[in-house]
């Protein structure tokens, strides 16, 4: 058993619980038991007390003797408890008096020094019974002190060693250890079987989430189960988990799909003319069209790939705020630039617009800004100009790029999803490769940016990536 | 043998129709888009259609449900770049006849497509002998015993269609359907040619009336009787 078990835990847990009760109740019922058992000693030496008092009548000579003869009497007769071994200690004397009326005859001369010590204490006391417990060799000896009430300034004190109790409370203390010892061990063993049958419902969810792999991830593995209620948190939680992953995994698995299907036809499409190229004899005009032909699909792959490894890249790197101030005016005019260079047209405009500064990548700004304007030439209307302009309050900068064409409603969610195209058919001449608004919307994340498209029949659609300062 | 190519990319297309024609000597059709590619596949006796999975408008599978679901048995080859396991098995349980992934070899392509064909006129061996008149449908080469006959790449096409269905009389209007693509401009008389400089080709070396003329009903090879 490791030490993190739930197992061993809770065993170790129910014992130190078992632990602790069996120790109060063994305190309590010693407390009370040598209570019980003082109260009736201290009847005896009470009774004793009142016997010697019974003795005072006698005349003075006599009385010490007398009172020794009684004490002895009374050991053996009347109180069988008190065995011989145990002396019965007494001192009887009066008040201003040097000399004792009685004292107990002992071998040992230090009790009876220690019974003269005794006086003054008593006599200061007004109570009739004045009991205390002191400490005697290696005993603990009980007194009860009694002012004798017939006569005023007779003092009686009677003691008697407290070796039965202690003897008595021992055995009690030893029974009691030996049964709560075997107690814990019964316990320790009981809950070591009891435990496991009840953590069995854990050890049916691991089977069941044992089960769970790569291709096998929906929730419904865990549904069936009877899970008790501390462990539905638990469960909820990795059900959650796995239907995230399982989200995830299925986007994976589509985006490797639809990445290879991209990859795929160009690859297609370039093997099939060099080989319709190869297989019979050619003119060198048609070679060279199979090869020029071949070469365009060849660059369409490296672009596709290009943006494919952009994308994975943006995937893996981690979301960290960046501390660059970049110029937005300066990165829209490069980009509207390069755009308008290349396509060798002036489509591209920007409106006037205030300096605006925001804290970002200047490389992925400029990837985010290109693509958004390459899609609006690519599938907006030919010829058609494509405005930039910006907007700047407070909280937030946007950055508009407006042309003058139309998307229906229902494609405006999904055109920032990978691969997705509007018109298939046409993109595939337009050489888009449908992964251009997703690297956008994937530099917008990580700018804390949002991308929105709006589109309205005749005004035109709307591109708006929206930073919030 | 006429052929439909329902491909989106229009080069891939382009090009597997210039290999099905030069090589094979089929007639064919291309369609760039899936709803008009359905609308050919559906209304022309073609007896193969090659079809890509993602298509605009309609997708091949949308295709080849309506095709088999007008109990055609049309050979169907699907030519996509959908290459899992579940994609195969789904693609054949719907009813195609094979599947072949992009990229793919052309002449491999192009052996499929004749093993279809001859499949689907129920003669899988690619040498096809009537008694003297042997017609290897691989090298497009015609014997009569051990002479060859030089034929051109229409009357060939004719006698080999003609060939796949011995002893039927065949319509002028279903030889004209299958040995003629789409856009061809056919002229009233082109068969009976076509027909005639045959006949005239094998009587170089033989008397034998090769292909009959039934009046008003249309054309037929027929086997020796001994043979049969």
């Amino acid at each position: 058993m490791k030490f993190n078990s739930l197992h061993l835990r809770i065993t170790v847990s129910v014992t130190i619980i078992q632990l602790l009760a069996i120790a109060i109740f063994l305190f309590g019922s010693l407390k009370e038991c040598k209570e019980v058992l003082l109260d009736s000693q201290d009847q005896i030496i009470s009774g004793i007390a009142q016997d010697i008092q019974n003795l005072l009548d006698l005349p003075k000579n006599q009385l010490n003797d007398a009172i020794n003869r009684m004490v002895k009497d009374s050991t053996v007769n009347r109180y069988e408890q008190v065995s011989s071994k145990k002396p019965i200690l007494f001192i009887v004397w009066q008040d201003n008096q040097k000399d004792n009326i009685a004292i107990s005859q002992t071998d040992n001369q230090t009790f009876n020094y220690w019974l003269d010590q005794f006086k003054l204490p008593a006599k200061k006391t007004k109570k009739q019974h004045y009991e205390t417990t002191l400490k005697q060799d290696d005993y603990v000896y009980r007194f009860t002190c009694y002012a004798s009430t017939t006569l005023p300034d007779v003092n009686i004190v009677v003691g008697i060693n407290n070796r039965d109790v202690e003897h008595e409370t021992g055995e009690i203390i030893n029974f009691m250890l030996i049964l709560g010892t075997i107690m814990i061990g019964i316990t320790f063993v009981v809950t070591g079987v009891i435990v496991p049958r009840l953590l069995t419902p854990i050890d049916t969810t691991s089977q069941a989430l044992k089960k769970v792999s790569l291709n096998n991830m929906s929730a419904d593995l865990l549904k069936e189960m009877q899970i008790p209620t501390e462990l539905h948190v638990f469960v909820d939680s990795v059900k959650n988990m796995l239907s995230r992953l399982d989200r995830a995994i299925i986007q994976q698995k589509q985006f490797s799909a639809d990445a290879s299907h991209e990859l795929r036809t160009p690859l297609a499409v370039a093997k099939s003319t060099l080989q319709t190229a190869q297989i019979r004899e050619r003119t060198n005009q048609e070679y060279q069209a199979a090869i020029a032909e071949s070469l365009e699909d060849i660059s369409r792959m490296e672009k596709l790939i290009e943006q494919l490894m952009a994308l994975a890249h943006l995937d893996n790197i981690e979301i960290k705020t960046a501390t660059t101030e970049i110029k937005l005016n300066a990165i829209l005019s490069q980009v509207a630039q390069q755009i308008n260079n290349c396509h060798n047209t002036d489509q591209v405009k920007i409106n006037d617009m205030p300096d605006i500064s925001l804290r970002g990548y200047e490389d992925e700004l400029y990837r985010m800004f290109y693509n958004i304007i390459d899609n609006a030439l690519l599938y907006g209307p030919e010829g058609h100009p494509v405005t930039i302009s910006t907007k700047k309050t407070d909280k937030q900068t946007a950055v508009i790029f407006h042309d003058s064409g139309y998307i229906s409603a229902e494609y405006l969610d999904h055109l920032c999803e990978r691969f997705y195209r509007v018109d298939k058919a046409r993109s595939r001449n337009t050489g888009g490769s449908g992964l251009g608004l997703a690297i956008a919307q994937k530099i917008a994340e990580r700018h804390n940016a949002h991308i929105e498209i709006t589109s309205i029949p005749d005004t035109g659609t709307d591109v708006t990536v929206t930073f919030s300062c | 043998m006429r052929v439909l190519i329902v491909e989106d990319e229009i080069k891939l297309a382009r090009n597997i129709a210039k290999v099905l024609t030069e090589e094979a000597g089929y007639a064919v059709d291309v369609s760039n888009d899936g709803t008009e590619g359905k609308f050919l596949a559906t209304s022309n006796p073609y007896d193969l259609l090659i079809l890509d999975i993602m298509l605009p408008g309609c997708d091949g599978l949308e295709i080849l449900k309506s095709v088999r679901n007008l109990k055609k048995t049309t050979a169907i080859l699907l030519l996509t770049a959908r290459d899992s396991r579940d994609d195969i098995v789904n693609g054949l349980d719907l009813g195609c006849d094979d599947y072949l992934t992009k990229p793919f070899d052309m002449l491999e392509l192009l052996a499929r497509c004749r093993a279809l064909i001859r499949r689907s006129y129920a003669q899988p061996y690619p040498l096809i002998n009537m008694g003297d008149i042997c017609i290897d449908t691989n090298k497009q080469q015609v014997k009569f015993q051990n002479h060859l006959i030089d034929l051109s790449a229409m009357e060939y096409r004719l006698l080999e269609y003609l060939a796949h269905k011995p002893n039927q009389i065949i319509s002028k209007s279903e030889i004209e359907e299958h040995l003629y693509d789409f856009g061809a401009e056919i002229f009233s008389n082109v068969v009976e040619v076509y027909v005639s400089t045959i006949r005239k080709k094998f009587n170089a070396v033989t008397d034998l009336k090769i292909i009959k003329t039934m009046r008003n009903r249309g054309y037929m090879l027929e086997l020796y009787q001994d043979e049969i």
